[in-house]
C-alpha cells in the first residue's frame, strides 16, 4: 500500500520546457492498483524531445524515468510570389511529403492578411474537382504545387508606402495511417511591395497570332495613381523580331490622379515563333523618371 | 522559406513515448482484421494448406490426386462449421496470412519514429488483410457454390481438361510436340527444359516453443510439452495431415523433405533431374507453402526458384505420355502457381512479384478469349458443349478474379494505394452479380478501408455508406453485413481519435461474434488508448482462458506482452506463463516474436 502518490510528466525539447502533468495526485494506491494517465500534446518542434516523469510518493520517495524520441520534419514548404501587372500576387506552395509514407492532404489553405483577398486555384471551376486528381495522395517525397491568387483590397491600390506586405500563413492539415493527423502552419509569408511608382501599363487587346511581316495592333492602358496630374513621353526601343511601326518621344495626354489613357500601339513582325513585346519606356515629364515595361506580353508570329 | 511550427496530434505524440511497443499495439489493431473470419477456425494453415489443394474443381473430380485429398476432411468440416465464409478466407490465404506476420516484425524496425508517419507499415497490414479476407471470404464462397451447382455434373476428364489447362510458351510447345511424338522411353530433353528442384533447407526445422520453455523456464516443464513430431505419424500424406491439423508446420516441413527425398529431389538435389509427378508437385506446394506461413521467406525463395515460371515441358501431362494417356494441361496446380508469383513481395522483389503476377495474368485473360472465340481453354479446336464452355469461362473467370486480388495486395503492401484503388474499381464495375451482394459490398468496404489507410477520412466514411446502401436479401448473411459495418464504424471512429466511440462500435461487433479475437483486440487496444491499460489486460486475459486455442494467437499475444511490459516490472514472470500456456495448447507453428521474451533478457 502506497500513500500520497505524485506524478509528474515533463516535456524537454531543444527550446523549452513544457510541463504535460502538473501534480496528478492519488492519496492511496492499493497492491496491483494503477494509476493511468494519458497524455495528449501537440508536437510543435522538430529535435529531440525528453519525455521526464516522475513519481513521487510516501515521505519523498520518487524516481523518474526519460523517454527520449526525434521528431522529423514532415513536410517540405517552399513559396514563391509573382506580381502581375494588375497588381494581383500569384503564390506557389511547393508542399512536399518528406515522411517515410504516404500522406492525405486534408486541407491547405492560405489564411490571407486584410490586405488581400485569395482565390484558390486548385479546383476546376466547372466542378469544383481537386487538380490533383480524384484520390488525394501524396506519395512518399512527391510534391504538389498549390496556386492562389491574392488580389490586394481596394484601398492598397493606391499607393501605400509599405515595402513588405504580409500575405498570410498557409495552414496545412494531413492525415496518414489510419487517420493520424498532422498539422503544420508555416510563419507569416511576406512579399515585397514592389514600388513601382506613379505609373502603371498594363495591356488590353493583343492578337494571339500574327502573320509574318502584316502589321498588327495592340491596346494598352496606362495609369496614374498618384495624386498629382502626370504627362508623359513615350518611346519605343528596338525589339529582335519584331519593329515599332509609331513615333517614339510621343508626348501623350496629360493623365489625371487615378485616371488612365488608352494607348494603341503598331507592330510588324519581322521573325516567325513567339515572340516577346518589350521597349516600352514611359518618362514623367515633369520628374524625369522613366519606367520601363519589357516582356509585358508574347504574340505567336507564323508564316 | 522555412516552415516555422509544428503540430502534431496525440496519436503520434503517444505512440514516440511508448516507443516502439506502442506502435506493435497500433498495429495489431491492424492485423487483427484478417482473422475476422477466422477466429471460428483457430487453425488457419490447414485451411491454406487445404486451399492450396482445393481448387475449385477438385471437390467435384474423382479422380483428384491423392494428396489433395489430405486435406480433404477437414475441409469439408470447415465447411459445415464456419459456412462458406470462414471456409473462404483462406481462398489467398497465404498472401494473407503472411502479410500480417510482416507487420509484425516491421513493428520493431518501425520504432524509429518519424514526426508523422511511423504506423505506416502495420497499419497498412490491417488493412490489407483485411480487404484481403473480405475480398477472399467471399471468392472463396462464390467458388463453394460453383462446385455445388455444377461439380457433379461434370464428367472427369471434362473437369481435368477444364481444371489443368494451361497454354505453353512456344519452346515449351515444340518440346512437347518432340515428347509426344518420340518412341517411348528415346526422348530426352536438354537440361535446360527440365525443372529440377530440390530441398535447400539442410537440417531438420526444430520446435521453437520447446526451445523457449527450456530456455526461459526450465527443462521440467519443457519436458511436459507434447507436440507431434514427423516421427509421431505415418511417412505419407496422411501423417502430413495430422502434423498440419496439429499446426505443427515445422515438423511438417520436415515430413516433406523426407517425402521428397523419396522422389529424388531431397537434400542437395536440385540442378538434377528427377521425374515429377502430381503427387511431388502437391507435395512442394504444401512445402512451400508452409515455409511461407513460417515466415522462412528466404529458405522459400531459394527453394522456389528451380520452378518459375512454371512452363518447363516437364510440368506438362504431355511430356509423359505413358503415364498421363495424352492427357493435355499442367500438373502444377493454378493456386502454386499464384503462390510462387506472390513469393518474390516476401524477399523485397515486389517489382519481380507484379511481374510475375500480370504474366500469369496474360496467360489467364488469354485463355478467356480462347474460350469466347469457340476454342477450347489453349487455343486448340475441341468441340465444347455449351455447358462447359460456360463453367470455363466460369472457373478461369474466377481466376483472373484471385491474381487481381493478389495485385490489389501487392500493391497495398507496396502502398501503391492508387494502384490498389484502381483495380478494386475495376473489380467492381466488371462484378459479376452471380458473386453475390456480399461479395460486391465487401470490395466497395475494401475501398473505403484503402482510403482509411492512407488518411482519408471522407472518402472512407463516403465508401462504407455506399457499402452500406446495398442491402443483402438473403436474410443468412445479414449478421454478417452488420459484422462488417460495426468494424468499418469502428475503424473510423478510431482514426478520429474517437477511442470512446471506437470502443462502443467494437463491442456491439462482439456480440455479434463473441469469438472473435480481431475485435477483442480492437477493444483492448481502444481502452489502452482510453487510459485503462488494466481493463485492456483483464480484457485479453479473459479471451485466453475462455478459449486458450483460439485466444494464443500471435497478435493478441504481442498486444497482451505489449501492455505487460507498459504495466509493470512483473512483465517478465506474465511472459513466462503465456509462454506455457502456448506450449500446451499449440504447435510449432507459432512464432515467438510476439511473446518479445529476448527483449528483457
Amino acid at each position: 500500500m502506497i500513500s500520497d502518490v505524485n506524478l509528474k510528466a515533463e516535456l524537454q525539447t531543444s527550446s523549452q520546457k513544457l510541463f504535460l502533468i502538473d501534480n496528478r495526485n492519488k492519496d492511496l494506491l492499493k497492491p496491483k492498483e494503477t494509476l493511468d494517465e494519458v497524455i495528449h500534446h501537440e508536437v510543435k518542434e522538430i529535435g529531440t524531445h525528453i519525455l521526464i516523469c516522475e513519481v513521487m510518493y510516501s515521505t519523498g520517495v520518487s524516481f523518474r524515468k526519460f523517454f527520449k524520441f526525434q521528431v522529423l520534419k514532415p513536410l517540405d514548404v517552399k513559396t514563391k510570389f509573382y506580381t502581375a501587372e494588375s497588381d494581383d500576387v500569384y503564390l506557389e506552395a511547393q508542399i512536399q511529403n518528406i515522411t517515410a509514407g504516404p500522406i492525405c492532404l486534408e486541407k491547405v489553405s492560405l489564411e490571407s492578411s486584410d490586405y488581400f483577398k485569395v482565390s484558390d486555384l486548385n479546383t476546376f471551376k466547372e466542378d469544383s474537382c481537386s487538380v490533383f486528381g480524384n484520390i488525394n495522395i501524396l506519395d512518399k517525397d512527391a510534391t504538389r504545387q498549390y496556386l492562389y491568387c491574392l488580389s490586394p483590397q481596394q484601398d492598397l491600390n493606391s499607393r501605400s508606402i509599405v515595402k513588405t506586405l504580409n500575405v498570410g500563413i498557409l495552414d496545412i492539415i494531413w492525415r496518414s495511417n489510419l487517420g493520424e493527423k498532422g498539422h503544420l502552419q508555416t510563419s507569416t509569408l511576406q512579399t515585397i511591395h514592389v514600388d513601382r511608382g506613379d505609373i502603371r501599363l498594363s495591356l488590353l487587346e493583343l492578337p494571339n497570332i500574327v502573320f509574318l511581316e502584316n502589321p498588327f495592333h495592340f491596346k494598352c492602358k496606362i495609369s496614374n495613381i498618384s495624386d498629382q496630374e502626370i504627362e508623359i513621353c513615350i518611346n519605343l526601343e528596338e525589339m529582335k523580331n519584331l519593329v515599332w511601326c509609331d513615333i517614339s518621344g510621343k508626348i501623350l495626354q496629360k493623365i489625371f490622379p487615378s485616371e488612365h489613357i488608352e494607348v494603341q500601339l503598331h507592330l510588324v513582325p519581322l521573325g516567325v515563333g513567339l515572340q516577346e513585346i518589350s521597349g516600352i519606356r514611359l518618362k514623367d515629364v515633369t520628374t524625369q523618371q522613366c519606367y520601363e515595361f519589357d516582356n509585358i506580353a508574347e504574340v505567336f508570329v507564323l508564316q | 522559406m522555412e516552415t516555422s511550427q509544428f503540430e502534431e496530434n496525440e496519436k503520434s505524440l503517444n505512440t514516440y513515448f511508448k516507443d516502439s511497443t506502442n506502435s506493435d499495439i497500433f498495429d495489431q489493431i491492424s492485423k487483427h482484421n484478417f482473422m475476422n473470419d477466422s477466429a471460428n477456425n483457430n487453425d488457419e494453415v490447414i485451411k491454406n494448406v487445404e486451399t492450396v489443394v482445393d481448387q475449385p474443381v477438385d471437390n467435384m473430380s474423382t479422380k483428384e490426386p491423392i494428396i489433395c485429398r489430405i486435406f480433404a476432411p477437414c475441409n469439408d468440416s470447415s465447411i459445415e462449421s464456419s459456412k462458406k465464409v470462414s471456409e473462404g478466407t483462406f481462398f489467398d490465404m497465404i498472401g494473407t496470412s503472411d502479410k500480417s506476420l510482416i507487420t509484425a516484425l516491421s513493428s520493431d524496425y518501425n520504432s524509429q519514429i518519424k514526426l508523422s508517419s511511423h504506423n505506416a507499415n502495420f497499419s497498412a497490414e490491417f488493412q490489407n488483410d483485411d480487404s484481403l479476407y473480405s475480398l477472399s471470404a467471399d471468392i472463396d464462397s462464390e467458388k463453394y457454390f460453383y462446385n455445388v451447382s455444377a461439380g457433379n455434373l461434370l464428367n472427369t476428364s471434362e473437369g481435368d481438361r477444364r481444371r489443368d489447362a494451361w497454354i505453353p510458351s512456344y519452346r515449351t510447345r515444340q518440346a512437347l510436340l518432340a515428347a509426344a511424338g518420340a518412341p517411348s522411353g528415346t526422348f530426352t530433353l536438354d537440361k535446360d527444359f527440365l525443372t529440377m528442384p530440390g530441398v535447400v533447407l539442410q537440417e531438420d526445422m526444430v520446435d521453437n516453443v520447446y526451445e523457449a520453455v527450456n530456455h526461459y523456464v526450465d527443462g521440467v516443464e519443457a519436458a511436459q510439452r507434447k507436440v507431434l513430431t514427423f516421427n509421431d505419424v505415418t511417412q505419407d500424406e496422411r501423417g502430413l495431415r495430422e502434423l498440419i491439423q496439429a499446426e505443427c508446420y515445422r515438423a511438417a516441413v520436415n515430413l516433406t523433405s523426407r517425402l521428397l527425398t523419396m522422389y529424388g529431389q531431397g537434400v542437395g538435389r536440385a540442378g538434377y533431374s528427377s521425374q515429377h509427378t502430381l503427387h511431388s508437385i502437391q507435395l512442394w506446394f504444401t512445402r512451400i507453402s508452409l515455409l511461407v506461413k513460417l515466415r522462412s521467406w528466404s529458405i522459400a525463395w531459394a527453394e522456389s526458384e528451380p520452378w518459375w515460371d512454371l512452363d518447363k515441358p516437364d510440368l506438362y501431362f504431355q511430356f509423359y505420355s505413358e503415364l498421363y494417356g495424352g492427357r493435355p494441361g499442367t500438373i502444377v496446380p493454378f493456386s502454386f502457381r499464384l503462390l510462387l508469383a506472390e513469393l518474390p513481395q516476401y524477399v523485397h522483389k515486389p517489382q519481380e512479384a507484379f511481374k510475375r503476377l500480370f504474366s500469369t495474368l496474360s496467360v489467364v485473360r488469354k485463355i478467356l478469349q480462347n474460350l469466347n472465340n469457340a476454342l477450347s481453354e489453349d487455343g486448340s479446336h475441341i468441340e465444347l458443349k455449351d455447358q462447359d464452355r460456360e463453367e470455363s469461362i466460369k472457373l478461369w473467370k474466377c481466376r483472373e478474379t484471385r491474381i487481381l486480388h493478389s495485385v490489389i495486395n501487392l500493391a497495398f503492401q507496396q502502398k501503391d494505394y492508387k494502384l490498389s484503388i484502381d483495380i478494386l474499381q475495376q473489380l467492381i464495375k466488371n462484378c459479376d452479380h452471380e458473386y453475390g451482394v456480399y461479395y460486391y459490398k465487401a470490395l466497395i468496404s475494401a475501398i473505403g478501408r484503402i482510403y482509411l489507410q492512407l488518411g482519408d477520412l471522407n472518402s472512407a466514411k463516403v465508401w462504407f455508406s455506399k457499402s452500406r446502401s446495398f442491402k443483402s436479401n438473403n436474410q443468412g448473411k445479414n449478421s454478417n453485413v452488420d459484422f462488417q459495418e460495426l468494424i468499418n464504424d469502428g475503424l473510423l471512429a478510431l482514426s478520429d481519435n474517437n477511442y470512446d466511440k471506437a470502443y462502443t462500435y467494437f463491442q456491439k461487433a462482439s456480440i455479434k461474434d463473441p469469438t472473435n479475437i480481431m475485435v477483442k483486440n480492437n477493444m483492448a487496444v481502444c481502452l489502452l488508448y482510453c487510459g485503462k491499460q488494466k481493463e485492456a489486460v483483464n480484457l485479453l486475459e479473459t479471451v485466453l482462458s475462455t478459449n486458450p486455442t483460439v485466444g494464443l494467437h500471435e497478435s493478441l499475444l504481442l498486444n497482451l506482452c505489449t501492455l505487460y511490459e507498459l504495466e509493470s516490472s512483473s512483465a517478465k514472470e506474465n511472459k513466462k506463463t503465456i509462454l506455457k500456456m502456448v506450449s500446451k495448447y499449440k504447435g510449432d507453428a507459432i512464432s515467438l516474436h510476439c511473446l518479445k521474451l529476448q527483449e528483457k533478457e
